[in-house]
């Protein structure tokens, strides 16, 4: 029986009058990674930012481990801690190095001494092949390198679940691939992890479930190889389509 | 002997200058840090007391507020203490402080909104409280974002302490209307003193420099010349 780390029910959240989720259901398996896929602007970030109530749903539940973390009796900075969250725009603590950016959240929040979190921050690093750049501050490091800071930061905490807000799109195209191995690297270490991308790529490698976010539910899911091969719904294959227009282009020309 | 009697009174007031320059940017930061962060990330009571404080400050005069301080507030004691006298000195410094609140209180607050919103969020994601977060991200970069604004402030209440001369404390304005009374020597006095507020002006501008070049981060702020 696979454990449930994060259960999505019926979520549901309006902006004024625009209603962006519209009653969302899914859920995540420990060692699991899920990949969300759908047009931009059509609320897949608002979907990720809800789970930790970064922004407070309207409606519905969301179960971490069991527990309804909507509820006003939890205490979400305690269930936040334990739920890595990876930014678009990296969000790097630019006063401090990488090595303090990692080791903020094990101080502050964790309350480790200094000792302990230089170890866990060095080991994390060092999963994300940082471990040399310790020492450099987020404006001298390029996106890349940022970006797997951040991955660093969100792991160092020991989390059980990671949640990726397109992680890659804010980089060049040059600098994609060294941010999709550490996810890959995650995802075959068995880490559970929720990416929000348009990286089919990546769906492909290591998903073990896709979802196609569309008009605020999931329209679609299925093995990465059901929805990005073979989808059953049209705006699936419509966006699909475009997608792979996007990606092949050059080499039509 | 006038020479030395211009020295010895002038360089007393010196001491009186700094001491009130010093505790008035002290207090005044100590006070307008929480104005900041209250005008800044609070809702509600504390918000618009905030606002309603930096506004009355700003809108008045520095010298009225001395003279409420120094005056007024010593009439309105002496109603229920009928024994109690003013320092002097002690009302400069109060007021200085709660002057320099209202505008250090805006200097840090434009350095609070020039932190981008997305480090709070990250903070928020690892489960730090609002009060880690403005103390462990927010404010040791607003800190060095508003150096160049707190040089102009230190300057500003030095000069400015000369007001405190209306109050009888005796800093550099005050002593040195003594000594150019007694000794005649009006051109000399001030020109000696318009010299020692550049040279203390000139010194605080270059020591912040330092402090600005030794706080440093990259990305953070910049002290090398840009492009234009």
């Amino acid at each position: 029986m696979p454990e449930e780390v994060l259960k999505v029910v019926n979520l549901r959240k309006k902006f004024g009058e625009n209603e962006v989720i519209k009653g969302v259901n899914f859920s995540v398996n420990r060692g699991e990674t899920k990949v969300v896929i759908g047009p931009s602007g059509a609320g897949k970030s608002t979907m990720l930012r809800c789970i930790n109530r970064l922004v407070e749903p309207d409606d519905g539940k969301v179960y971490f481990n069991g527990i309804d973390i909507t509820s006003k009796d939890v205490d979400i900075r305690k269930i936040r801690s334990k739920i890595g969250f990876v930014f678009q725009h990296f969000n790097l603590f630019k006063h401090l190095t990488a090595l303090d950016n990692v080791k903020l959240g094990l101080k502050v929040v964790k309350k480790m001494n200094d000792k302990d979190a230089t170890e866990r921050a060095l080991e994390a690093l060092r999963a994300v092949k940082l471990e040399d750049q310790a020492h450099k501050y987020p404006a001298q490091l390029s996106g890349g390198q940022q970006q797997r800071v951040a991955i660093a930061r969100a792991l160092a905490m020991d989390p059980e679940i990671i949640l990726f807000d397109e992680p890659t799109s804010a980089l060049d195209p040059q600098l994609v691939g060294e941010v999709l191995d550490v996810m890959k690297n995650l995802a075959k270490k068995h880490v559970t992890m929720l990416v929000v991308t348009h990286e089919i790529g990546f769906a492909l490698s290591v998903a073990d479930e896709v979802l196609f976010f569309y008009n605020g539910v999931i329209w679609e899911k299925g093995s990465p190889k059901e929805i990005i091969y073979n989808p059953k719904k049209k705006e699936t294959k419509d966006f699909l389509g475009r997608i792979f227009e996007l990606y092949s282009r050059g080499e039509e020309e | 002997m006038s020479l030395e009697f211009i020295a010895s009174e002038i360089s007393q007031g010196i001491i009186v200058t700094l001491e009130l320059t010093a505790l008035g940017m002290l207090g005044g930061f100590l006070l307008g840090f929480p104005l900041a962060v209250a005008r800044t990330y609070s809702k509600g009571f504390f918000r618009w007391l905030s606002i309603g404080y930096i506004e009355l400050i700003r809108g008045t005069p520095m010298l009225l507020q001395l003279y409420l301080i120094g005056f007024g507030l010593p009439l309105l004691i002496r109603e229920y203490f009928p024994n109690f006298v003013m320092n002097v000195f002690w009302a400069a410094v109060i007021g200085m402080m709660l002057n320099s609140a209202a505008y250090q209180a805006e200097y840090i607050r434009g350095a609070f909104t020039a932190i981008e919103s997305g480090q709070s969020e990250a903070g928020i994601a690892i489960g730090m409280s609002k009060w880690q977060i403005i103390m462990k991200i927010i404010f040791p970069q607003a800190f060095r974002i508003m150096l160049p604004s707190w040089t102009n402030e230190i300057i500003y209440l030095l000069k400015y302490s000369s007001l405190a001369m209306l109050l009888a404390v005796p800093e550099i304005m005050y002593q040195a209307k003594v000594v150019a009374a007694e000794t005649f020597m009006y051109a000399e006095v001030w020109l000696i003193v318009a010299l020692i507020y550049l040279i203390f002006a000139l010194i605080i501008t270059q020591a912040m420099r330092i402090v600005e070049k030794k706080l440093y981060i990259p990305g953070v702020t910049t002290i090398k010349r840009g492009a234009i």
